[in-house]
């Protein structure tokens, strides 16, 4: 057996070409799946950090625990347990601070920068981010608006009881004391194993008797906030069976790539099984068994396996590393956190037994069917003869000239005759096509919905300013940033529409008391060829009014019954609803000298937003509106103070800075209550998350892509030098190097057009599943994808064009008779 | 009238030491209708000659002319042309092609030629070689004898003006070997095609009219048998096949 294992050994190293192509064949099939693993893994840590973010580092919070309660925690199971009193709450420069209280600090609890944990009641632990922001060094005292002084004695990087990440726009800060505790806390664990974490959960709650209610199958216990989505990612579920489809999920996916990846590998050792048939011959010939035949290639597979592997798993940490990089770049812009390459056993693991197991079934196979055969047959690379009873005594048929010419002819019983070795490549290309045109199709869909997130309302950016003591002076500020092309303001009082069903709402709406500035409205006048300033109905749509009789609501035409539109007075009662809370009795809502019309404030033409656009208001310049407003209840006159600003301007990322550092210069509470958006910059978002996507899709469809074409180009290409004598002898008949490239085209021609007949139904099939099955909203269209089809089915062609294109060029220049003659061995 | 002639043919392999002269100026040329055989002991460079005049091989240096044209001067396509439409090569091992049926494969050089298959020519050869229940057998159903029937017909139906058989007995019995030879013979007498035959068995080279017999690369003898007698031929006691130790 080792003279075996050896002769094994040097045939691989003889046949280095093939040797190298079929480690090549595993390394990309390896790489795929390890890509898969690894996109998993990377993809759970950065959940795990999002969990972390939002929920913190410990598995379960419960509140309000009194000293006496504390017993229930006496458990093994636990590895970290903190008790703390939230002091208070407290503004800063900066935005909210927690002031916490800590009496004994468990181990681990901070990542501390420099400086030491508080020990007594005036001493004070702070972020590293607030530390820079304040220039609080060691030893510093700040007072907080409570009034009372500490002192730093600590800076803290990071924080196991509330989750810290050091940012430029930190909105909440935690600051740790020293306290004795007493009375009630908040108690935060983590246990040593998080599968452990809901039995004992259950125990805590079952010793504390905690009252819970079911929710959606799960205890939800008074007082307890389980950080379930950290919990989840650590393999710790309620529901096992949740469990099981995230592991199912997972294995889906990797056996849809692992068929793909085995129809490589097997052709990969069928082709290198084809070529060494009559070794295979002779070594049988000369006593060796199926069964040690068989040990021998165990050997080689586990040889191959090792190198590729392992090329493989360095090569997609890299490959990985790379389309995480590009990707970071790309998602920095919008503020979403680094994506890192992370390395989660479980899945790597999966990963390497699904490339294992398809390494070694995939390239046993060829190998026990060829092993099979009499030693005569290998040695011979030929069946023996076999008389076909069909052909008996069968006349000779009247000659028909072949359709396709007698190199056609020939091109198709070859193919016919090589369609064993053609089917392997057609089932690759096939699912390559396949999972191409899927991959390709959800793109499209999700590029499609990202896009018709895309508003393009006519201004780029939109300010909603409640009326506060700072109104004006941030008014003041914004008209004269030079950035601004125009700033457009309004102020409306209107009536809440809520009442109006969200899908009903196109078809019409409420009346609207619109203020617009002096200018606008002078503009306006004189294009609706006013003299004098009138109440500018703008009437657009059909208005939601309340009909008494048949105790419903409807949308009409606002049709007032008088016959001059532009001298009388129209009464709005039925047509405005009100906030429920205010009678409509209390206000009038009659207006006199009304001009009615359908055009918009010139401003406004371009605008396709709702807010913006008044589709019906009564428009109104400033002492108009004042007039109105001071008739009106308080409500109504809180509401009639808002400003929203529409702005125009070319350099919306400059202007986006010096907006926010305007606002940032608020009051938290003020800040809160403005509504900005930055349409351009929303926009642009949606592009880099398109971009984002297409980065991770594309390099998953480039890989697909680059498995297949080898796949293609190995067997193709193999496939000729094999018929290599098969060749020689056309050749020595007269067939010229162009009649062979006749022929073999002819030939890649028809595997092409199996792939086709094969690939695109099913793809089409899958397409249409997505079509189906694709959550598309009512005003987006299914997008199919054409291109990717157009594209696939042409590199399917390119790459069987130039591959024979190649390989007849080689068998071109061989000497015909050497060729002949040549043995394999 | 000649209708080959070989002028100081030579085919070396290797160089410097490891220099081999298969062929080494070779000279002779062959008559229009004449049946040749050209024998020797393994290694003796006859299938070299034979492969060099069938244009499948290409010459170290030497002209090699066939019906007026120098083919050692014939670029890859007119050699390509040549050999479909002047020469004829039956190889040892037959070298059908596998996935025709025994009809087409006849069939296929003149096809590929371009031209239409005399089909009354073809019935004939079918027929001479006994070959009408087999047409449609494709020739992995065939037996080895029959198999090179049908290499002989697919050489014959182009109409070469070189009919070459290299060893084309060496992989059949004595039987069919015999019929083989009776073939080439009749071929030779009926359709008065020219034979260049390369065989180490001198019991085959007496159906030939002419035997060239070759040494490490050079014609060492070339004699014309006379009809009625064999005594052209130097034989060993040990009859059969033509060694190093006997040959002549």
């Amino acid at each position: 057996m080792k003279t075996l294992y050896k002769t094994t050994l040097r045939i691989l190293k003889q046949n280095k070409k093939r040797t190298f192509v079929t480690i090549l064949g595993v390394i990309l099939s390896s790489i795929l799946m390890f890509g898969i693993g690894l996109m998993f893994s990377t993809m759970r840590e950065n959940l795990l950090v999002e969990a972390r973010r939002s929920g913190g580092y410990q598995h379960v919070t419960f509140v309000n625990m009194t000293p006496e309660k504390m017993t229930a925690f006496s458990s093994d199971k636990i590895d970290w347990l903190v008790e703390y009193q939230t002091l208070e709450t407290i503004e800063t420069i900066n935005g909210i601070a927690n002031l916490i209280a800590i009496e004994d600090v468990p181990t681990g609890s901070f990542e501390l920068l420099s400086g030491r944990l508080p020990k007594k009641e005036q001493e004070i632990l702070i972020s590293s981010g607030y530390q820079k922001k304040n220039h609080l060094p060691i030893g510093s005292v700040m007072e907080l608006e409570n009034g009372r002084f500490y002192q730093v004695v600590g800076i803290y990087k990071e924080s196991k009881i509330f989750y810290y990440e050091e940012k430029e726009n930190n909105q909440r800060e935690f600051f740790y004391t020293y306290q004795e505790l007493s009375g009630p806390r908040t108690v935060a664990l983590i246990y040593q194993d998080p599968k452990d974490a809901y039995q004992e959960i259950d125990k805590v709650a079952a010793k504390l008797e905690l009252p819970y209610e079911m929710v959606m199958g799960e205890k939800q216990y008074e007082g307890v906030s389980i950080n379930g989505n950290l919990l989840m990612l650590y393999g710790s579920i309620r529901d096992s069976s949740k469990i099981a489809m995230m592991v199912c999920l997972l294995i889906i996916v990797l056996s849809i790539f692992a068929i793909c990846c085995y129809v490589v590998i097997y052709n990969s050792f069928s082709i290198s099984t084809a070529e060494r048939k009559k070794i295979y011959g002779v070594l049988k010939s000369e006593g060796v068994s199926y069964k040690q035949l068989v040990r021998a290639t165990r050997l080689e597979v586990l040889v191959i396996g090792i190198i590729a592997i392992s090329i493989a798993f360095v090569l997609s940490l890299g490959l990985v590393g790379v389309v995480l990089f590009i990707l970071n770049k790309v998602v920095h812009e919008i503020g979403v956190s680094p994506f890192k390459v992370a390395i989660y056993p479980l899945f790597i693991i999966i990963s390497l037994f699904f490339i294992w197991a398809t390494l070694y079934i995939s390239a046993m196979a060829p190998v026990y069917k060829t092993v099979k055969r009499s030693p005569i047959e290998l040695l011979r690379q030929t069946s023996d003869i076999k008389i076909k009873k069909k052909h008996k005594l069968r006349k000779s048929k009247t000659k028909k000239r072949p359709l396709f010419g007698v190199l056609g002819n020939l091109a198709f019983k070859n193919f016919k005759r090589d369609q064993k070795k053609y089917k392997v490549t057609i089932v690759s290309l096939c699912i390559s096509l396949i999972l191409f045109m899927t991959f390709g199709t959800i793109i499209k869909q999700l590029i499609n919905e990202l896009n018709s997130q895309e508003r393009t309302p006519g201004y780029q950016i939109y300010l909603y300013l409640p009326y506060s003591k700072h109104q004006e002076s941030i008014l003041n500020q914004i008209n004269h940033l030079e950035e601004i092309d125009d700033i457009y303001q309004k102020q409306k009082a209107f009536y809440y529409d809520d009442q109006i069903d969200p899908d009903e709402r196109e078809k019409g709406n409420l009346i609207g008391i619109v203020q617009v500035e002096d200018e606008v409205y002078e503009a306006y006048k004189k294009e609706l060829g006013l003299t004098e300033d009138k109440i500018i109905f703008v009437n657009r749509k059909p208005i939601y009014r309340y009909n008494e009789e048949k105790s419903v609501y409807e949308f009409v035409r606002f049709d007032p019954v008088y016959p001059d539109p532009t001298t009388s007075t129209i009464n709005l009662s039925q047509y405005i609803y009100p906030f429920p809370e205010i009678d409509s009795d209390l206000f009038p809502i009659t207006f006199d000298n009304v001009f009615m019309t359908e055009k918009l404030p010139p401003v406004e033409e371009n605008y396709t937003e709702d807010n913006a656009i008044s589709w019906n208001s009564i428009t109104l310049n400033e002492e108009q509106y004042q007039e109105f407003i001071h008739t009106q209840p308080s409500r109504i006159q809180e509401e009639a103070t808002i400003k929203h600003l529409f702005i125009e301007t070319d350099s919306y990322k400059k202007l986006d800075n010096e907006i926010k550092d305007i606002l940032g210069s608020l009051p938290a509470e003020e800040r809160a209550n403005i509504t900005y958006e930055n349409i351009n910059m929303e926009n642009y978002q949606i592009h880099i998350m398109i971009l984002a996507v297409k980065i991770v899709l594309y390099s998953i469809t480039f890989l697909i892509g680059l498995v297949a074409i080898t796949n293609m180009v190995n067997t193709i290409h193999t496939n000729m030098i094999l018929r290599s004598r098969e060749i020689a002898v056309l050749k020595s008949m007269g067939l010229s190097n162009r009649g062979l490239r006749k022929m073999v085209m002819w030939e890649g021609i028809y595997l092409a057009l199996k792939t086709y007949l094969w690939g695109i139904p099913i793809s089409l099939i899958i397409v249409m599943l997505i079509k189906t099955f694709y959550p598309i909203s009512e005003n987006e269209v299914f997008i199919f994808p054409y291109d990717y089809l157009l594209t696939s089915l042409l590199v399917i062609a390119v790459v069987i064009i130039l591959t024979i294109g190649y390989s007849t060029k080689k068998i071109g220049k061989q000497n015909i008779i050497e060729t002949i003659r040549e043995d394999s061995i | 009238m000649s209708i080959l002639q070989v002028e100081n043919l030579s085919k070396h392999y290797g160089k410097k030491e490891q220099l081999v002269k298969a062929l080494d100026e070779i000279t002779f040329s062959v008559e229009k209708g004449e049946f040749v055989a050209i024998v020797g002991a393994s290694g003796s460079g006859k299938s070299t000659l034979l492969h060099l005049i069938g244009g499948v091989d290409k010459p170290t240096s030497g002209k090699i002319t066939v019906d007026g044209v120098d083919i050692t001067s014939l670029k890859e396509e007119e050699l390509a042309k040549y050999r479909r439409e002047k020469t004829s090569i039956i190889y040892q091992f037959y070298n059908l092609i596998p996935v025709l049926n025994i009809r087409e494969n006849i069939e296929f050089p003149v096809l590929i030629d371009g031209r239409k298959v005399d089909e009354e020519f073809l019935n004939e050869l079918i027929e001479v070689l006994n070959l009408q229940n087999r047409t449609t057998h494709l020739p992995n159903e065939l037996s080895g004898g029959e198999q090179q029937r049908v290499a002989i017909a697919r050489a014959l139906l182009i109409k070469p003006n070189l009919l070459l058989a290299d060893e084309a007995t060496g992989n059949l019995d004595s039987k069919a070997s015999q019929q083989i030879l009776e073939l080439l013979t009749l071929t030779n007498q009926k359709y008065h095609q020219t034979i260049l035959m390369v065989t180490h068995d001198l019991e085959l080279a007496r159906y030939a009219s002419r035997i060239i017999t070759i040494k490490d690369g050079k014609i060492v003898a070339d004699e014309k048998k006379n009809k009625n007698s064999n005594e052209s031929l130097s034989l060993s006691q040990d009859k059969g096949k033509l060694t190093d130790e006997n040959a002549v």
